[in-house]
């Protein structure tokens, strides 16, 4: 997949915000010189707990918020910032996004055909009238919602969340995207519907080839979705590995938690070490420092670089452990980290 | 042109469902369904005033200062006008005052209160300065200010005045509350999906606030109701139109409370403060609907 270029890139992004009251300023750094790719047709989750970015990377790519530093790629162009409306308009069909909350997505006024019908109607994908009637209809029986024709009137509170959430899915399928962002898709919904909801998102990726960002806090549920999972705290790529690279063989201490928490019975699984403080953002060391089971002195000194693993392919670590014991290769497109 | 598709695929069940969606729970509540029938019946009487007047009410052949009686319900006042016809001739001036200012203070203040909480930034810094600046001003004072200054006002200048000293709190209402609409994921995947500043104003958050906008109306019309009688009272505006508080200055002129004529100010008085009951009342139905903490247990 490295051979052809990315359809996605973030080059060394970062998002700052600042919080301004009158007796003090302070900054949250939401993304820390994040780099990713995504290739075309390829699924990327992006793992981690709540906080560490994850959505604010989602919000990103969809073009919702600003990068404070680095770049976002997209098609080998770079996003410009101040882009004009047809350059905007031409991203928005092409980038589209599923939203984490099924109750909050849809508004209340509007009805599901509405919801789907408008993206189609925007990009003047579908003569209006009867076309786009039977469009919207197909979309909603591609997304599961069987007939078409009787969810077309129906208003958001006549849906049960399950339902709700695959019109989210169908009208971010309407303007026919390459990419599509999923922001925790699944962790609103009842635990049986969630299986329901990954399998049409991977049905779709194999019927339509579109490129899919996959955010969750769960990692199971990446590894079932995804080709690649990068792992993410507090802002930073911990760990990006193939899916079954990572799960066989993690080599990061914070994601070998999270496999542990993820796989461990209730009550006896290990604990994250120390306490989840507010992390001092001048701190120069690394940012799982506080937590981490294996940390040395180093760790709270400088930042660890990421870098790949030698003999192993596609698999990127950012820390120290690593750093010292295998030489970083360079020259790929993980830029080091400073 | 981008309009019509939606619009075919869902508009149609929509407005009637929605329209019946607001109105049938609030004809259902006891509050705002008195309020809707005095006001229906206030207009009424201002759309039949023809037909309904006995008399002309500018005539002032009868007898002056009569007590009621068969020949005049309310009497007569100290020049000989039938009081009855002025009260239902009057009800025409403080309806379409307060409608006139209703309808233009809810229009100022969706469009700035949206536009300043949507977009933000520096323009909603300027249009908030400009708000809190008319906010603060003092609005009976400037209004008699304004007015004294308008020899013969006419319904639309007495409803513009009102309209300048009552946009500002609406505004700020509705800004607030299209910050909270605007953080909800609905804008941002309408955002996404391509939608134009227009539309994520007025399709996407407006609709949203309807009931907010109502009571901004009603809420105005009530002020307006009060404010355009107390000018009319103190003189100002145009006392020889009949109207209720044109009734009432003259009834003060005349001395009418020291001489006893009771039928000459009260019935303007309680019509003021029904009409203003009316549309308070349509407000707190409006609140009970939407705010279930108000909302009594069902018997």
């Amino acid at each position: 997949m490295s051979s052809s270029p990315p359809l996605i890139e973030l080059r060394n992004v970062s998002k700052v915000f600042v919080n301004r009251s009158l007796r003090q300023r302070s900054v949250v750094y939401a993304l820390r010189e994040v780099s990713l790719t995504i290739a075309r047709g390829e699924v990327l989750a992006l793992v981690g707990e709540s906080g560490s970015g994850k959505s604010t990377t989602a919000q990103l790519l969809a073009r919702l918020t600003h990068p404070s530093g680095g770049e976002i790629w997209f098609d080998g162009r770079a996003i410009n910032r101040q882009a004009g409306a047809r350059e905007l308009r031409q991203y928005r069909r092409r980038v589209q996004m599923i939203f984490q909350d099924p109750f909050s997505s849809l508004n209340a006024v509007h009805t599901v055909g509405y919801h789907v019908g408008r993206p189609l109607a925007i990009h003047r994908l579908v003569p209006p009238g009867r076309a786009l009637a039977a469009q919207v209809e197909t979309l909603l029986e591609t997304v599961g919602l069987h007939p078409g024709r009787e969810f077309v009137s129906k208003f958001p509170h006549q849906l049960s969340g399950g339902q709700r959430q695959r019109v989210g899915i169908a009208r971010a399928l309407a303007p026919n995207p390459d990419v599509l962002i999923a922001d925790e898709p699944t962790s609103m919904l009842d635990v049986s519907l969630r299986l329901d909801v990954m399998n049409l998102l991977l049905d779709l990726r194999t019927t339509r080839k579109v490129s899919m960002l996959y955010i969750t806090h769960d990692l199971s549920g990446a590894n079932y979705m995804a080709d690649r999972i990068a792992v993410m705290y507090r802002g930073t790529i911990m760990e990006e590995a193939p899916a079954d690279v990572l799960m066989k063989d993690p080599v990061h201490p914070y994601t070998r938690l999270l496999l542990d928490a993820s796989t461990a019975d209730f009550g006896n699984g290990p604990s994250v070490a120390g306490p989840l403080g507010a992390l001092d953002p001048s701190s120069p060391g690394c940012p799982f420092y506080p937590r981490c089971p294996s940390r040395m002195p180093v760790c709270s000194e400088t930042r660890p670089v990421s870098a790949w693993i030698a003999d192993e392919a596609e698999h990127r670590v950012s820390c120290h452990r690593y750093h010292d014991a295998e030489s970083p290769k360079t020259g790929r497109d993980a830029q080091p980290k400073v | 042109m981008i309009d019509a598709p939606s619009a075919s695929v869902s508009s149609r069940p929509r407005r009637v469902g929605q329209w019946l969606l607001v109105v049938r729970p609030l004809l259902r509540n006891a509050k705002a369904r008195t309020g809707v029938a005095i006001f229906l019946f206030f207009g009424l009487v201002a759309l039949l005033a023809p037909i309904l007047s006995p008399y002309n009410p500018h005539l002032t052949i009868f007898a002056p200062g009569a007590s009621p009686s068969a020949a005049h319900w309310l009497g007569t006042t100290q020049s000989g006008q039938d009081i009855l016809s002025q009260m239902i001739w009057g009800t025409r001036q403080p309806l379409e005052i307060a409608l006139g200012a209703g309808l233009l203070t809810t229009l100022i203040a969706v469009g700035i209160g949206i536009s300043a909480g949507l977009f933000g930034g520096v323009y909603d810094e300027i249009l908030m300065l400009i708000t809190n600046i008319f906010l603060i001003l003092p609005g009976l004072v400037v209004v008699i200010v304004i007015s004294s200054y308008l020899s013969s006002a006419n319904n639309l200048m007495i409803s513009l005045v009102i309209t300048v000293t009552s946009w500002p709190w609406g505004a700020r209402v509705l800004r607030a509350q299209t910050l909270n609409l605007k953080s909800k994921d609905f804008v941002k995947a309408a955002i996404v999906a391509g939608e134009m500043r227009f539309r994520l104003a007025f399709f996407e958050v407006l609709p949203n606030m309807t009931s907010l906008v109502a009571s901004n109306f009603f809420f105005t019309c009530l002020y307006a109701v009060v404010t355009a009688a107390s000018l009319q009272f103190l003189g100002l505006g145009n006392i020889n139109t009949v109207s209720w508080g044109s009734i009432l200055y003259w009834a003060n002129n005349s001395q009418a409370l020291m001489i006893g004529a009771w039928w000459w100010f009260v019935p303007p008085g309680l019509a003021i403060g029904l009409l203003g009951a009316a549309f308070a009342l349509i407000n707190f139905g409006i609140d009970e609907l939407t705010n279930p903490r108000l909302r009594r247990e069902a018997k």
